[in-house]
């Protein structure tokens, strides 16, 4: 009897508590579309990596085939978007510099939202541990960013995947002390403090109890994070010292374009354009999305703005 | 209340910071400038009066490097030696055709075993600290140079420099050197400058405390990463000879030169335009057409280097003389000089191993019908006999050197068209320089290497130099050449270098290169020899 | 109060040792050295280590950072390899470009920002509002680099208006100074300014909505008065704070600038020094950056204490 009502109560709860959850869903998916910086950002971004994405099939030529005789041409029937300084396809490069410049700002927001969420939540939850973390972090953080990147890029080797890893380290900071200050709120929770007299381990606590509340600031974060890193790593391979050659990527093709800026504008012009439009759209979408996660929240949220 | 007294105190503090900053800062000057040498001018004849050149004025020129020191003992660099050489003279010098001519020597003989080499110096030269040039300088400056510069140890090993008396200095050599004379006279970089002993005494391996030289021009000031400022030395003593390359009768035309570090090529392109800077010492090339349209301006087109590929002959697939071989036949030089040097105006096809403005010298046909061979079916049949199995080839270069990285991704392109498969680093120049000396590291470097005055002084000659040349047929070819009494004796055995050089394969020559300078219209007489000649230019605007 | 500042800048200590330690760490693991660069293009390994062993690049590394890190405790932050001067000498040196191109971008940047914020601000809502909020969220989507190579097609290169690069210090009269610093500093500054404009509509709109607002309002205060005496007045704070943080962001952002304008400041004197492997004058530089931008930050909270007594400096 006991048993069977029981099972009935659960039965009716798990019912309402699916309509809420419809019923929420539909309730974000409204505010997602009445939020028009989300939903603008939303489609840049499916744009540009469609155009990553599907664009290498649908251009004719070999990012990497050169052809000397057809150095510098300006943008035209034959190519599109012109030649560059060794006779290859602009077009061609550009969009095969998508992929990469994309994928070392998605990989570096992805490395530097783990490893930084990893560093908040300990560093929060342990005070021993948080004084030489944060110390660290404040270190890191004090260095201009880019000189950072430069610095670390030139120590690694000159690889995009040390170029990911030198953003990375460069962004962790930002994400530690996000999470590590969302940590601090929650760990003084009453239930927190409950769970602990109850003696749940310290993993328990940190990863089912306070890691969820610590992920919205975190997503918001690292959107912005993929945003900067697309910037910062277009700066380190327009100085020189990013992304390898003869691979393509933004920076690069600004660092050629740079060389012939008096004879051959469309190479600062167009991928100038892509990044301008690529870091709009990620910035449109973390204002988005931390308008719906914290309607309060404005411009008080500490942004960094860098360079 | 408290607040405010902290903010001023902290004001206070970072003002008496800065202030501290200003009385740091010394500029580093010329030493002794305008001091007048007593007695000077007179026992010299006045050199005959030519129709003179308009003189005065000055010489802005955007250069594209900062050099570490001018001091030219430490360091091989070329803007070293392309600023240094107004204030720094050498014993003797080389002429347009490379002929050694005197400079500060008066003559020179060379004894019958070709052991020693007595030089007389000329008289009442003096420093532009006022002091007179003796051999006890002499034998100071070139005794440091054979101790430390990278010329002097490979070339003069055991060699030494003494004062016979005030005017004479004596060379003693460990063995007969044929070049010996021909590397004395070599005004690129590391040449052997003559400074006084004193400043020889003080210095420190980073080089000179002051640059105090026997030269037309001296040395004013350096504002680190801007400028190298010079000015005419009022008393310089010229030779009567007319003027031939670096030889010959040297005058400051302008007051001033002041070599402002430019390393934006298009900053140069732009401050020349904008009539900022006289001359503009290397331009890209694709601001050529640019700069040709314009009636003020001139291009100049001077000789700059070699571009080789270097093999790693220690380890990997390149260590066989076969693999080395493959490349050479497979390569197509003409379309990795286009992609090096953009136009057929400014890279020279040659197949000599020294460089096309040197073939009135050093020219031999050995080796023509190797050179260029574009041969790719060749290539692949020689890859397959060294055992090529398709393993990545690692290339190595520089980005620092516009043509060095260019040439290596048109190289690579090609590499791709023989079945190669590789891989290319590209690094800065400091980075270059350490990896490279890394046998692990790479299998082909490219690099642009500098003139050199004779063939035993190129780079891929010496068994330490990065490629690790190790060619028992070579050393004998070098002990035979250096051996030879005298250089035209040598010139025969060039002939046997030049063949050795096409089935060693220590680097495939891809061709020469031109750099591009460009001035005002105002600017005359400037001409080129390992670097620009900035004496007897006049400036008259 | 005066604890308080005690505090602030002990707590700088750690920070910059952990600065001092990544910094010098990163610079020797990086191959290549000072000796290299010094002996030039075509020295060999000998040389170069030969030369090592006399600059004492070859002690163990920990042994080079105590010999730095005392010397730099002693106030001395040590010799260039390669420049014949002090490190000291050296970033006074190159100061001057650099501050005089965050001043002018600082300048240009609140020229832009304060008028059109305020405009935006006293007008929500009009098209003037969100033209200029569009403006603002542009502005912070492109990085200054970027910037600066679309001004230099534009002015240098198709109007010709303006030099490209270059720098002339002050000394050579007004005129020429700035001609050289004007593309560098709008687009460091214009960037910034997407930023404070946004900060200071958001201000003053909060302010516009206080009751002593209303109450001047409606006691008859004249427009132009109320808007500038009273609500710049109290919107001025959060601007500042935004004006400490750019500004401490433009004295480190000139490295990419100045090295496409090839103006000779701090910014140059990093990227040369990483060039040459000048290790002393690199870690001595990045050391006197970070203080500058640990220290702009330290003064703006003081401000902040100094303009509005109610600010408990205490706050986080």
């Amino acid at each position: 009897m006991d048993a069977l009502g029981s099972n009935a109560k659960r039965l009716e709860l798990s019912q309402v508590k699916q309509t809420l959850k419809k019923e929420q869903r539909r309730l974000q998916l409204r505010r997602f579309l009445s939020n028009k910086l989300m939903l603008t950002g939303s489609i840049i971004i499916v744009l540009i990596t469609a155009f990553a994405l599907v664009g290498p099939y649908l251009v004719s030529y070999d990012p990497y085939e050169m052809d000397p005789v057809k150095r510098l041409q300006p943008p035209g029937a034959e190519h599109l978007l012109g030649t560059d300084n060794f006779g290859r396809d602009l077009l061609t490069r550009i969009v095969y510099g998508a992929r990469v410049s994309i994928g070392v700002g998605f990989s570096v927001a992805l490395i530097s939202a783990a490893a930084g969420m990893v560093i908040g939540l300990y560093s929060g939850y342990y005070r021993a541990l948080d004084q030489v973390l944060m110390r660290i972090c404040d270190g890191l953080m004090a260095i201009p960013g880019i000189l950072l990147a430069i610095a670390l890029v030139a120590a690694l080797g000159p690889m995009t995947e040390n170029v990911i890893i030198a953003l990375g380290i460069v962004f962790i900071p930002y994400v530690a002390r996000i999470v590590r200050s969302a940590t601090l709120v929650v760990r003084e929770e009453t239930y927190i403090e409950a769970m602990k007299a109850q003696g749940a381990s310290a993993a328990r606590i940190i990863w089912m109890h306070i890691a969820p509340n610590t992920l919205s600031p975190l997503v918001v974060q690292a959107t912005f994070i993929f945003a900067d890193a697309i910037i910062t790593e277009a700066a380190l391979s327009f100085l020189g010292a990013g992304v390898p050659t003869p691979d393509p990527s933004w920076g690069n093709i600004l660092y050629d374009g740079k060389l012939v800026i008096f004879k051959a504008w469309w190479m600062t012009v167009f991928p100038g354009i892509l990044i301008i439009l690529t870091v709009m759209g990620l910035n449109f979408a973390g204002d988005g999305i931390r308008d719906m996660v914290d309607p309060h929240s404005s411009l008080s949220f500490k942004r960094k703005k860098k360079k | 209340m408290k607040a405010s007294r902290i903010v001023r105190t902290l004001a206070i503090w970072m003002v008496a910071a800065s202030l501290a900053g200003c009385g740091a800062q010394t500029a580093q000057t010329g030493q002794n400038e305008g001091a007048q040498p007593p007695g000077q001018g007179q026992a010299q004849p006045e050199p005959a009066k030519e129709p003179q050149a308009a003189t005065g004025g000055e010489l802005k020129i955007a250069y594209q490097a900062q050099p570490p020191t001018l001091d030219p003992h430490v360091t091989t660099s070329q803007a070293s030696a392309t600023i240094g050489r107004n204030v720094f003279e050498t014993l003797v010098t080389a002429d347009s055709k490379y002929h050694v001519q005197p400079m500060l020597a008066e003559s020179w003989e060379q004894s019958e075993d070709g052991t020693t080499i007595t030089f007389r110096l000329r008289q009442g030269i003096r420093f532009h600290n006022g002091k007179e040039m003796t051999a006890d300088d002499v034998a100071a400056s070139m005794n440091r140079w054979i101790q430390i510069s990278s010329a002097g140890k490979d070339h003069f090993t055991g060699a030494v420099f003494e004062a016979k008396d005030a005017q004479t200095a004596v060379l003693t050599l460990k063995q007969p050197t044929a070049t010996a004379m021909a590397i004395l006279a070599y005004g690129g970089g590391n040449y052997p400058a003559i400074m006084p002993k004193e400043l020889i005494d003080q210095a420190d391996p980073k080089g000179v405390k002051e640059y105090v030289g026997t030269g037309p021009f001296q040395f004013k000031e350096w504002k680190q990463d801007q400028q190298i400022h010079l000015t005419k030395y009022a008393d310089y003593q010229a030779r009567s000879e007319a003027a031939d390359g670096l030889a010959g009768k040297r005058e400051a035309r302008v007051d001033d030169i002041y070599f402002i570090f430019t390393p934006d090529s298009s900053t140069q392109v732009a401050g020349l335009l904008s009539g900022e800077f006289d001359i503009a010492a290397d331009v890209s090339y694709d601001s050529v057409q640019q700069l040709e349209s314009n009636p003020e301006i001139k291009v100049d087109v001077a000789p700059t280097g070699m571009l080789n590929l270097y093999f790693n002959k220690k380890k990997g697939l390149f260590a066989n003389e076969k693999a080395r071989q493959a490349i050479a036949a497979g390569i197509d030089a003409e379309s990795i000089l286009i992609a090096a040097y953009t136009q057929e105006k400014y890279y020279e096809l040659n197949h000599n191993m020294m460089m096309y403005y040197q073939i009135g010298q050093w020219s031999s046909e050995n080796g023509r019908e190797s050179y260029n061979q574009n041969n790719p079916e060749k290539a692949k049949q020689l890859l397959g006999e060294a055992g090529y199995n398709g393993e990545e080839i690692v290339i190595m270069t520089s980005r620092d050197y516009e043509d060095m990285y260019n040439g290596a991704v048109a190289f690579q392109q090609q590499l791709k068209n023989l079945g190669v498969k590789s891989k290319l680093e590209v690094y800065d120049w400091p980075t270059f320089t350490e990896l490279r000396n890394d046998e692990n590291k790479f299998d082909i470097l490219v690099i642009t290497n500098t003139p050199k005055p004779e063939p035993s002084s190129l780079a891929f000659m010496r068994k330490d130099f990065p490629g690790w040349t190790n060619s028992p047929e070579l050393d004998e070819l070098l002990v035979k050449f250096r051996g030879a009494p005298n250089l035209e004796k040598a010139m025969s055995v060039y002939d046997d270098i030049q063949k050795w050089f096409y089935e060693y394969v220590p680097v495939v020559k891809i061709g020469d290169g031109n750099s591009i300078s460009s001035s005002q219209k105002s600017v005359e007489g400037m001409t080129w020899l390992d670097g620009l000649i900035l004496w007897n230019v006049s400036n008259a605007k | 109060m005066n604890l308080y500042l005690v505090k602030r800048i002990l707590a700088l200590i750690p920070v910059l040792f952990v600065v001092s330690v990544v910094i010098f760490l990163i610079i020797h693991i990086t191959p290549g050295d000072p000796a290299s660069v010094i002996l030039g293009e075509s020295a060999t390994a000998q040389d170069v280590e030969a030369l090592r062993q006399q600059l004492g690049l070859d002690l163990p590394i920990y042994q080079q950072y105590m010999n730095w890190i005392t010397d730099v405790l002693r106030g001395d932050l040590g010799e260039s390899y390669f420049m014949k001067e002090s490190v000291s000498e050296a970033i006074f040196s190159h100061l001057q470009p650099t501050l005089s191109l965050a001043i002018l971008a600082q300048i240009i940047a609140l020229l832009i920002a304060i008028p059109l914020g305020i405009t935006a601000a006293l007008r929500r809502g009009t098209a003037a509002d969100q033209t200029v909020m569009g403006f603002s969220l542009l502005g912070m989507a492109i990085p200054s680099f970027l910037l600066a190579l679309f001004l230099i097609l534009l002015v240098g290169v198709k109007l010709q208006w303006l030099p490209v690069a270059g720098y002339k210090p002050l000394e050579a009269g007004l005129w020429n100074h700035l001609k050289y610093l004007i593309l560098p500093a709008v687009s460091l500054g214009a960037i910034q300014s997407a930023l404070i404009t946004r900060m200071t509509r958001s201000s003053m709109l909060e302010v516009l909505n206080m009751n002593y607002m209303k109450a001047a309002r409606s006691k008859g205060v004249k427009e132009r008065q109320l808007i500038y005496k009273h609500a710049l007045r109290n919107a001025f704070l959060p601007i500042l704070t935004v004006i400490g943080q750019t500004f401490g962001g433009l004295v480190t952002g000139a490295v990419v600038t100045e090295t496409i304008f090839n103006i000779p400041g701090i910014g140059q004197l990093i990227i040369n020094s990483v060039e040459r492997r000048d290790y002393e004058v690199i870690q001595g530089v990045v050391l006197f950056v970070t203080c500058v931008y640990v220290f702009i930050n330290l003064i703006v909270d003081i401000l902040y204490g100094v303009i509005d007594p109610r600010v408990r400096l205490e706050r986080k």
